[in-house]
C-alpha cells in the first residue's frame, strides 16, 4: 500500500466504530412505562439474556465488518498490497526460467536472443528489495548447485547466471516452471511470480497440460493443496523473440549402404529447412574425417521450405569415421548449421571357403557363386578377403586366421579336422556348413556326435529333393528370422527371398538341438537355414547348395547381401546407429563375455576421461552410461585393451525441432496455464510496465463491494430473525393498544379464545 | 345505568344485553328465601325429591295414597326446596390491577364493571350478593344481601375503590375461605399474580368448604400480546422495581411464560371444578359475560 493510501485506509476503517457508539447510543433511549408485573419479564430476561449478548455482538460486528470492507473498497487495497501487509520477512520471492535452449542463440536485428533474456534479468533483478529472494532456473547446459535455490542472498543467482551460456539442448520450460512453483510454494513470501524469459517457441511448451477444473464439491480431485496454492501463482512470460535473421537448419542425414565397408558407396541425404523470414540459397558441405566429401548444389529455400540433398561417397579405409554436414555460410543462428554423424566401416574379414576340391572350370566350381558374392572384385579396398582352400588344406591351415569358414559341399570332415573346427568354434570362430552331394547325413552327425555335438547347429536327417511325380517340382523360401541382424533388413519386400526355389535340401532337426532357424520352407516350415552359439562362436548350416544344382538362390539378388550380412554379422561388424541429441545419455551396452570393466571417453573438448561400467538390469553384461552430452560433437569410447571390443564414436547434435520458429499462441498458453494468471512482457529491454503491473496488482474495491453487500444481506437476515415479529404486527395491527388482533395475536390468543369461555371440564 | 342509573360501573346497554341472563347456582346452595336455585333443605315444594315413612305428627295432606294402595305402608312425599343464593364477589384491588396498555380500562375498572353488572343480575334475581376487596388484606367486606339498598351500598363502594398495594391473594382467599359457613358462590375477579400452586390451594379452600368458585382471570392484553417494540424500562406496578428489556429480543420467551401461566390456573380449576374464564381487557366485558353465562346456563 503506498503511503498517501494506508492513513486514508485506516482513517475510512476508523467507522468501523459507528456500529459501536450507535449501540452504546440506543442503550440510552429506553422508554420507561409501568408494568403490571415484571415476573415473567425477569425470567425472560434471564433466559434470553446469553442468546441476546451474542446476537448483539454478531450484529454489531457484522456492521463494523461491512464498515471496514467499504473502507478497504475505498481505498483501492489491491492484492499485493494486501498480502505485503499481512506478510512476514521477504515481501516476494522470485523465479527466474531463464530458457538458454539452442534457439535462443538466434540473432534478432544483430543481438542474440540470449543476450536480451539477460538483460532482462538484470531488470528484475535490480527491481528485487533487499531482503527479495530469487531463484534461476536454467532450461539446459551443465547443473549447478545454485540451481532453483531460493535465497535473499544474490551469491550464488550471480555466479550461476554469470557462467550460463547457450546451450545446445531443447527446452523444457513446463517441467521448469513446475519446479519452480514447487521452489516457490515453500516460500512464505506474501508476494511470488514466476518469470519465463523465453523466445516462446511453441515445442518447448509440449509438457504443459490443461489443468483439471475442480469438481463442484469443491475437492481438488487429486490435486494436493499445495500444488492448488502453487497454480495460483503467476506466470510472466518475457517473450524475447523479434525479427530473427535468415536461418537454416540441417535437420537431419539419413545414411545408406549396402554394407558399411571401405570402398562401397555409401549415400548421404541431408535435409535443410529455411527457419528464417525469408527466402534462402544455402549450400551444404559433407566432410569425412575433416577432409570435404562434396558439395550441394545452391538449395532455394523459400519460409518453412525443406530441402534435401544426397551426397555419394565411399569410405577409403575400414574404421570408424567422422562425418559431418554443414552448412556455407553465416546466419542467425550458427548452432543448428551442422549436423554430425559417425560410421563405423568395417576393415576387410578374412574368410576361408572350403570345397572338396578345385574345379578347373571356376563355374564347375561348388564354391563359384559363393567366391562370386563374398568376393566380387578384386579391389583392395573390399571389405571381405575371401582365401579358397581345399578340404584337405583343412587339416593343415591355421583357422584362426579367419573370421568365418565356409564349409561348401565337404564330405564329412576327419576326426582330427573336425576337433580342430570344433576348437576354431569354441575359441570364436565361425563355421557356415553348406550342402550338396557330398554332405552324407549319417556321415555328419557322426561327426557332430565325435565333437561333442559342438560342430553342427542340428543334426541332420535325410535329404529331400523335389519330385514331378509327387505335384512339386521345388520349395519356396516362406520366412526370414526378421529379429536377425543380418537378417532383418532382407525380410522386406517379400518377393526377395520367396523368389528364391530349392530343389533340394537336407532336412534338420533343429528342435531337438535348440538351435535358432533363420529361414524356413514354405512345406511345413522346414528348416532352411539355422545357427547354433557354441562357445564363443557359433556354427550355421544352410540345408541347400550354394550352386544351382539344388536350388537358384545363388542366381538371386538377395544372395550376395544375405551372405555379405551374414559374414558381417558373424564377423562382428555390424553397422549401429550412434546418434543422440545433446543433453540425453549415451548409453554404450557390451554384450562380450569379456565386457570392459573401464571405458575411455572422449568428448569434443578432447579430455580423456575413464568411467568405469556397470551392471544394469535389461542388459546382459556391462553398460557404460554417459551423461555429460551438454556439447555437439563427437564423443569416442575405447573400452580397456584386451577386451576384444571395438572403439565407437556417438555424434551427438542439437535438436532439430530448436530451429522451429513456431511460437507458443499467448491465448493457447493462458489456456493451458490456467487457473494461473499469465502475463505476457513483449518488450524485454524494458519491463516497467510489467513490474508496475504486478506491483499494482488486482484492485480488489469488487470483491469488497460484494463482501459488503453479502454481509448487509446476512445482517439484515440477522436483524429481522431476532427481531421480525414486532415490526409485522405494528404494520399489521396499528399502533399497539388499538383493538384489533393481528394474525399472531390471534393464533396465540387461539388458546385463550376458547377459556374464555367456560372451561367444559368444570361440572358439578 | 351511569348516567341513568347515575353508578358509573353499572352501563344501560351492558344491562340491556345480560339482562334476560341469569347466574344460575350449579350445585345447591344454602339461602333463607325461595329462589331459583335448589337446597339442601328438603321440604313440601314443587320438585319431588323422596319418600319418608309417616310419623305421627305429619300433615296427612302429604301421604302417598298411590304407594298406600300398592304396599299398604304409610309414606309422605318430600319435596326439593328451591332458595335463593348467597354470592360473594371477591375483587382484587391490588397494585397490578391498576394497569392498562392503552389508557381506556385498567384492569380494576373491568372488574368493577365486572362485578357491577353481575351484582345487578343477582339482586334482580332475588340472590344475596356480597362484595370483598382486597389487596395484601381484605379493605372492604361487605356481607350477602338481597336488598336495594344493600345494592346501592356496593356500588357506592365501588365507585371509591383505588388500586392498593402489593398482591397477596392466597393467604387472603384462605382467610375469606374460613369465613363462609354456608354454602355460597364465590366469584374471584382478579389478575392472579400470585404463585399458581398456593392460589390453587385456596381455591380448593373455598371448594372443601362446598363453595361453588367462578375466577374471572383479569388481564390487560397487553399482558399477554407484549406488543413492546423499543428498548423499554419498565417499573412494577406493585414494588416500583425497575428493569429495563429489549422487548424484540425476549417477547417470545414472555409470551411463552405467560401462556403456561394462564395455562396452569385453567388447568388447575378445571381439576377442581371451578369456571374459569379469561377476561381480556380488550374483550368487551358484558359481551364477555353475556357469553360466558349462556354458555354456563347450556350445560
Amino acid at each position: 500500500m503506498t503511503p498517501p493510501e494506508f492513513p486514508l485506509f485506516l482513517l475510512a476503517a476508523l467507522a468501523a466504530a459507528i456500529p459501536v457508539i450507535l449501540h452504546m447510543i440506543s442503550r440510552q433511549r429506553a422508554k420507561h412505562l409501568p408494568f403490571s408485573t415484571l415476573r415473567f419479564l425477569r425470567v425472560s430476561v434471564e433466559k434470553t439474556r446469553r442468546r441476546r449478548r451474542i446476537q448483539d455482538v454478531l450484529l454489531m460486528l457484522l456492521r463494523a465488518a461491512a464498515l471496514v470492507l467499504i473502507a478497504m473498497g475505498l481505498s483501492e487495497i489491491k492484492v499485493t498490497q494486501l498480502s505485503a501487509l499481512l506478510g512476514r520477512g521477504a515481501a516476494s520471492a522470485v523465479a527466474i526460467v531463464l530458457d538458454n535452449s539452442a534457439s535462443m542463440a538466434l540473432a534478432d536485428k544483430g543481438r542474440p536472443r540470449f543476450e536480451t533474456a539477460r538483460g532482462a534479468v538484470n531488470q528484475i533483478l535490480r527491481e528485487l528489495g533487499p531482503n527479495d529472494q530469487a531463484a534461476l532456473f536454467l532450461t539446459g547446459g551443465p547443473p549447478f548447485d545454485e540451481q532453483g535455490r531460493l535465497e535473499a542472498s544474490r551469491d550464488g543467482f550471480l555466479r550461476m547466471f554469470n557462467q550460463c551460456a547457450v546451450s545446445n539442448e531443447r527446452a523444457d520450460l513446463a517441467m521448469r516452471v513446475e519446479q519452480a512453483r514447487k521452489a516457490l510454494a515453500a516460500s512464505g513470501a506474501p508476494n511470488k511470480v514466476i518469470y519465463v524469459i523465453t523466445d516462446v517457441q511453441k515445442h518447448c511448451w509440449d509438457g504443459l497440460k490443461k489443468t483439471p477444473e475442480e469438481p463442484a464439491d469443491g475437492s481438488t480431485d487429486g490435486q494436493t493443496q499445495e500444488e492448488a496454492k502453487a497454480r495460483k501463482i503467476p506466470v510472466v512470460i518475457v517473450d524475447c523473440a523479434r525479427e530473427p535473421e535468415p536461418n537454416a537448419a540441417i535437420q537431419k542425414v539419413d545414411l545408406e549402404a549396402a554394407v558399411p565397408v571401405a570402398g562401397v558407396p555409401v549415400k548421404a541425404t541431408v535435409e535443410v529447412f529455411n527457419a528464417g523470414p525469408g527466402a534462402q540459397q544455402r549450400l551444404v558441405e559433407l566432410y569425412v574425417d575433416d577432409k570435404q566429401k562434396g558439395t550441394s548444389p545452391v538449395l532455394a529455400m523459400e519460409p518453412g521450405a525443406r530441402k534435401t540433398h544426397a551426397f555419394q561417397f565411399s569410405f577409403e579405409s575400414g574404421g570408424l569415421h567422422r562425418c559431418e554436414a554443414r552448412l556455407v555460410g553465416q546466419d542467425g543462428s550458427p548452432l543448428d548449421d551442422r549436423r554430425f554423424f559417425t560410421m563405423e566401416v568395417n576393415q576387410r574379414i578374412p574368410v576361408a571357403i572350403v570345397t572338396p576340391h578345385r574345379h578347373e572350370i571356376p563355374y564347375l566350381d561348388e564354391s563359384f557363386y559363393l567366391q562370386q558374392a563374398l568376393m566380387p572384385a578384386n579391389s583392395p579396398n573390399w571389405a571381405i578377403r575371401g582365401s579358397v582352400l581345399t578340404a584337405k588344406d583343412l587339416a593343415t591351415a591355421k583357422l584362426q586366421d579367419y573370421a568365418v569358414i565356409y564349409c561348401v559341399n565337404l564330405p564329412a570332415p576327419e576326426a582330427d579336422v573336425a576337433e580342430k573346427l570344433r576348437q576354431y568354434v569354441e575359441g570364436g570362430g565361425h563355421v557356415f556348413w553348406i550342402c550338396g552331394e557330398n554332405v552324407q547325413p549319417d556321415a555328419y552327425n557322426a561327426m557332430d556326435q565325435k565333437a561333442q555335438g559342438r560342430l553342427l547347429p542340428a543334426p541332420l536327417r535325410e535329404v529331400r529333393t523335389a519330385k514331378a511325380a509327387e505335384g512339386r517340382d521345388s520349395w519356396h523360401i516362406r520366412y526370414l528370422d526378421e529379429k536377425h541382424r543380418a537378417l532383418a533388413p532382407l525380410v522386406k519386400p517379400d518377393p526377395l527371398y520367396q523368389s528364391a526355389l530349392i530343389y533340394k535340401y537336407v532336412r534338420m532337426d533343429a528342435k531337438a538341438a535348440g538351435a535358432s532357424v533363420l529361414a524356413r520352407l514354405d512345406e511345413a516350415g522346414e528348416p532352411l537355414l539355422a545357427q547354433r552359439k557354441i562357445g564363443r562362436g557359433s556354427v550355421i548350416m544352410l540345408g541347400t547348395g550354394a550352386h544351382v544344382g539344388w536350388t537358384n538362390l545363388p542366381l538371386k539378388t538377395i544372395f550376395l547381401p544375405l551372405l555379405v550380412r551374414m559374414t558381417f554379422e558373424l564377423a562382428g561388424t555390424e553397422q549401429a546407429e550412434r546418434m543422440a541429441l545433446a543433453g540425453s545419455p549415451l548409453v554404450l551396452p557390451f554384450d562380450d563375455e569379456r565386457n570392459p570393466l573401464r571405458v575411455a571417453v572422449v568428448p569434443p573438448s578432447g579430455t580423456l576421461y575413464e568411467l568405469k561400467t556397470k551392471a544394469e538390469p535389461g542388459h546382459p553384461g556391462q553398460v557404460l552410461t554417459y551423461t555429460d552430452t551438454y556439447d555437439v560433437g563427437f564423443y569416442t569410447m575405447r573400452p580397456s585393451a584386451g577386451t576384444g571390443a571395438n572403439q565407437v564414436a556417438f555424434a551427438v547434435n542439437v535438436d532439430p525441432s530448436e530451429a522451429d520458429p513456431t511460437k507458443a499462441e499467448p491465448e493457447d498458453l493462458r489456456g493451458r496455464f490456467a487457473p494461473t494468471d499469465v502475463l505476457f512482457a513483449d518488450n524485454p529491454e524494458d519491463l516497467s510496465d510489467t513490474f508496475k503491473m504486478l506491483h499494482e496488482g488486482t484492485n480488489l474495491w469488487g470483491y469488497f463491494l460484494w463482501a459488503v453487500l453479502i454481509l448487509l444481506v446476512f445482517e439484515t437476515f440477522v436483524s429481522n430473525w431476532l427481531s421480525p415479529k414486532a415490526a409485522e404486527d405494528q404494520q399489521q395491527n396499528g399502533p399497539p393498544g388499538m383493538r384489533r388482533m393481528g394474525t399472531r395475536s390471534r393464533s396465540r390468543l387461539g388458546n385463550y379464545s376458547k377459556t374464555s369461555e367456560v372451561s367444559k371440564t368444570s361440572k358439578v | 345505568m351511569s348516567r341513568d342509573s347515575g353508578y358509573r360501573y353499572l352501563e344501560p346497554a351492558a344491562l340491556a344485553r345480560v339482562k334476560n341472563l341469569a347466574l344460575v347456582a350449579r350445585g345447591v346452595v344454602e339461602g333463607s328465601i325461595s329462589g331459583l336455585h335448589a337446597s339442601p333443605y328438603k321440604g313440601f315444594s314443587v320438585e319431588f325429591a323422596e319418600h319418608r315413612e309417616y310419623t305421627a305428627g305429619d300433615d296427612p295432606r302429604h301421604l302417598d295414597y298411590k304407594m298406600l294402595a300398592r304396599t299398604e305402608r304409610l309414606y309422605i312425599k318430600q319435596y326439593e326446596e328451591e332458595t335463593n343464593m348467597r354470592v360473594q364477589i371477591l375483587l382484587d384491588t391490588s397494585g397490578s390491577m391498576g394497569y392498562s396498555y392503552d389508557g381506556r380500562f385498567t384492569k380494576l375498572q373491568y372488574g368493577s364493571y365486572l362485578t357491577a353488572i353481575l351484582s345487578y343480575l343477582m339482586t334482580r334475581q332475588q340472590d344475596a350478593v356480597g362484595l370483598t376487596t382486597f389487596d395484601t388484606e381484605i379493605r372492604l367486606d361487605m356481607p350477602a344481601r338481597t336488598s336495594p339498598r344493600h345494592f346501592n351500598e356496593m356500588m357506592r363502594q365501588l365507585e371509591a375503590i383505588e388500586p392498593g398495594q402489593q398482591t397477596g391473594i392466597a393467604e387472603t382467599l384462605h382467610k375469606l375461605a374460613n369465613r363462609f359457613n354456608r354454602r355460597c358462590l364465590i366469584v374471584l375477579v382478579s389478575d392472579l399474580y400470585d404463585e399458581p400452586d398456593e392460589l390453587m390451594r385456596a381455591l380448593h379452600h373455598f371448594r372443601h368448604r362446598r363453595h361453588e368458585v367462578i375466577v374471572f382471570h383479569v388481564l390487560d392484553k397487553a399482558e399477554i400480546d407484549f406488543p413492546f417494540r423499543a428498548l423499554v424500562a419498565f417499573h412494577d406496578l406493585e414494588t416500583n422495581e425497575r428493569i429495563q428489556v429489549d422487548p424484540a429480543s425476549i417477547r417470545d420467551v414472555y409470551v411463552e411464560q405467560v401462556e403456561q401461566f394462564i395455562e396452569t390456573y385453567r388447568r388447575g380449576c378445571a381439576e377442581s371444578h371451578i369456571d374459569y374464564v379469561l377476561a381480556d381487557t380488550s374483550t368487551p366485558y358484558d359481551f364477555m359475560l353475556s357469553r360466558y353465562l349462556a354458555t354456563r346456563n347450556r350445560l
